[in-house]
C-alpha cells in the first residue's frame, strides 16, 4: 500500500485544510479513502435508526499536483484508514503559509499519514516541519460499511441561501433557543423559525432553487 | 402563532416606526445593556428605553422621531417592559458586525397594553419577523435632576476620558470625581489594591468645551454601576458631565449614527452613601 501526494499552491493548502477542519468540527474519527482519482472523507455512524453520515467527496486532482497511489491490491486499488481529522488538521494548520505540503503513508511503529511541510524561511535554509499523524488501516471486509449513502426519498430538495447570512441567523436563534424548527417548499421558500415564551421569530427566504434530481 | 406580518393592515397598531438602518437603533441600545429588563416608553417625541440597577443607576436612551423615516403613533404615551437582551438578538439576527453597503430595514409596531412588540427586519431580500412578550411596565425612579439645581457642568469631546473609564481600576469600590472651579477642576480618581490613582483634565484643555464649575465638589460612586457607561462612551462624541447639589451625577453622551443623525444617551448615578462628606 502506497500513498503520496503534494499540495503545491497556497489555496489548494489552505482549501484542503478548511475541509478538514470543517469535518474536524463535526465528529472526532473518520474514514479517509483514498483511490486513485480522489480522496473522501465518510462518517457512516451506526447508531439505530438515526445517526449523522458524512460523505465528503474531493477530486485530487483539484488539490494534489503530484499524487500515487496503490491500493491494498490490484483489483481492489483504493485504501481506506481511519483517522482523526482533528489531528490532521494541527498538522495542516502550520502550513498556512507553506511552499508545500506533502502528505504520505509511512509505516513509523504504527500506521502513520506523514504530513511534511516546507515552511519559508531564509533563502538559504530550508525550514522542514514533518508532522507524523497516526490512522489505523481500515481492512477490506471491513469496506462494504463505507459505501456512498443512498439518496433518500424526499419530499422537498431546496438549494441553500447564502451560508454567511444563514450562518448569522442560526448563530442568533441559537442564542434564543435549543430548538429550531425548518420548513422549505417547492417554491423555493424556506422558513427558519424559534419560538420561546419571550418571542417567536420567523427569518423567510425566498426564490431559492429546488434542484430537480 | 405568527403568521407573517405584510404591509397593509397596520391600522391595529397605535404605533408603527421605521427605519432604513436597524443598525442605528441595536447600536443606541447596547450602550445602554447593562440588564436583561428595559422599559420602553413611547410618546410622539419618539422613543426611550431605560434601563435601571440597584435603584442608584439609571440609563436613558432617546432615539427621536426625527431619526425614523416614518413615525406614526395613536397615544400621547406607550409604555412596556421587554427583555432587552433578547430584542438586541433580534435588531442584529442578520449579523452584529456591519458589512459595508449592506443595510437592514426595520419597522416596529405595537398594538397597545397586553401586545407583542412586532419588529419586521429585511436586508438583501431576507424577512425576519419577531414577535415579543411586552410585561407591566416597572415605575421608573425619577432622579429629579433639574437643571437649576446643577452645581457644577462640564462638556468635552469624548475622546480623552474612553482611557481613562476603560482602564478604571476595578479592584476599587468607587470612582471618585471632583469638579472645581479650582485647580484640579476635574480629576476622576480611583482606590484599589494596588493603589489609588488620579486622572485630572484642566479646565482650559482643548479637550473641553465647556467649564461652567461653580463650587468644589468630590463625590463619590460604585464603580460597578458606573463600569456599563463605558459603552455610551466609546460610541460618543462628547459628554457632559453634571452633578447636582446631592452629588447625584448625570452623563450625557451625544452619539452620531452611521448617517450622520445625532442621538443621545444619559446615565443618572446616586453617589455611594456609604462615604461622609468632607473627608477624601
Amino acid at each position: 500500500m502506497k500513498f503520496r501526494g503534494k499540495l503545491v499552491h497556497i489555496g489548494c493548502i489552505q482549501h484542503f485544510t478548511n475541509i478538514v477542519g470543517t469535518i474536524s468540527k463535526l465528529i472526532k474519527t473518520c474514514i479517509m479513502r483514498i483511490t486513485m482519482d480522489k480522496v473522501f472523507f465518510i462518517l457512516s455512524e451506526r447508531i439505530g435508526d438515526g445517526g449523522a453520515q458524512i460523505w465528503c467527496e474531493l477530486s485530487q486532482s483539484h488539490f494534489f499536483d503530484e499524487y500515487a497511489m496503490e491500493g491494498v491490491s490490484k483489483e481492489d486499488n483504493e485504501i481506506y484508514l481511519e483517522v482523526h481529522p482533528d489531528l490532521l488538521l494541527r498538522s495542516l494548520k502550520t502550513a498556512h503559509s507553506a511552499k508545500w505540503v506533502k502528505v504520505k503513508l509511512t509505516k513509523k511503529h504504527v500506521p502513520c499519514l506523514t504530513v511534511e511541510i516546507d515552511l519559508p524561511g531564509n533563502s538559504i535554509h530550508q525550514r522542514l516541519v514533518v508532522h507524523d499523524v497516526p490512522v489505523t488501516v481500515v481492512a477490506r471486509k471491513l469496506w462494504p460499511d463505507y459505501t456512498e449513502p443512498e439518496m433518500p426519498k424526499f419530499d422537498v430538495s431546496i438549494e441553500l441561501p447564502q451560508l454567511k447570512l444563514l450562518k448569522n441567523v442560526v448563530d442568533k436563534m441559537k442564542n434564543l433557543s435549543n430548538y429550531m424548527t425548518l420548513s422549505a417548499n417547492a417554491n423555493g421558500d424556506m422558513k427558519l423559525s424559534v419560538e420561546t415564551d419571550m418571542v417567536a421569530i420567523s427569518t423567510h427566504f425566498q426564490h431559492l432553487p429546488n434542484p430537480t434530481w | 402563532m405568527l403568521s407573517t406580518q405584510r404591509a397593509g393592515d397596520d391600522s391595529q397598531y397605535l404605533l408603527v416606526a421605521k427605519l432604513d438602518n436597524a443598525r442605528s437603533v441595536s447600536n443606541i441600545l447596547k450602550a445602554i445593556h447593562f440588564k436583561d429588563t428595559a422599559i420602553i416608553f413611547a410618546s410622539p417625541m419618539g422613543i426611550k428605553v431605560t434601563v435601571e440597577d440597584a435603584k442608584c443607576v439609571q440609563a436613558n436612551a432617546f432615539i427621536q422621531e426625527a431619526i425614523f423615516h416614518e413615525y406614526n403613533i395613536k397615544a400621547d404615551q406607550l409604555a412596556f417592559k421587554i427583555n432587552l437582551t433578547v430584542l438586541l438578538e433580534c435588531l442584529t439576527i442578520f449579523g452584529s458586525s456591519a458589512v459595508p453597503g449592506v443595510c437592514t430595514s426595520l419597522k416596529m409596531c405595537y398594538a397597545g397594553y397586553g401586545c407583542p412588540l412586532i419588529l419586521m427586519l429585511e436586508e438583501e431580500g431576507v424577512l425576519t419577523d419577531c414577535s415579543l412578550k411586552t410585561l407591566e411596565p416597572d415605575e421608573v425612579l425619577d432622579f429629579d435632576f433639574c437643571s437649576t439645581n446643577v452645581v457644577n457642568k462640564i462638556i468635552m469631546k469624548s475622546e480623552c476620558l474612553k482611557e481613562v473609564f476603560s482602564e478604571l481600576d476595578t479592584t476599587s469600590d468607587v470612582l471618585q470625581i471632583l469638579m472645581s472651579p479650582d485647580e484640579p477642576y476635574l480629576q476622576f480618581s480611583t482606590f484599589g489594591n494596588a493603589g489609588s490613582s488620579h486622572s485630572s483634565f484642566p479646565k482650559d484643555s482643548e479637550m473641553m468645551e465647556s467649564f461652567q464649575c461653580s463650587k468644589t465638589q468630590t463625590n463619590r460612586y460604585k464603580i460597578s454601576l458606573l463600569k456599563p457607561s463605558v459603552k455610551a462612551l466609546a460610541l460618543s462624541a462628547r459628554i457632559s458631565i453634571r452633578t447636582d447639589d446631592r452629588g447625584f451625577l448625570s452623563m450625557q453622551y451625544m452619539i452620531k449614527l452611521e448617517d450622520g443623525q445625532i442621538c443621545f444617551v444619559e446615565y443618572f448615578c446616586s453617589p455611594d452613601e456609604e462615604v461622609n462628606d468632607g473627608e477624601d
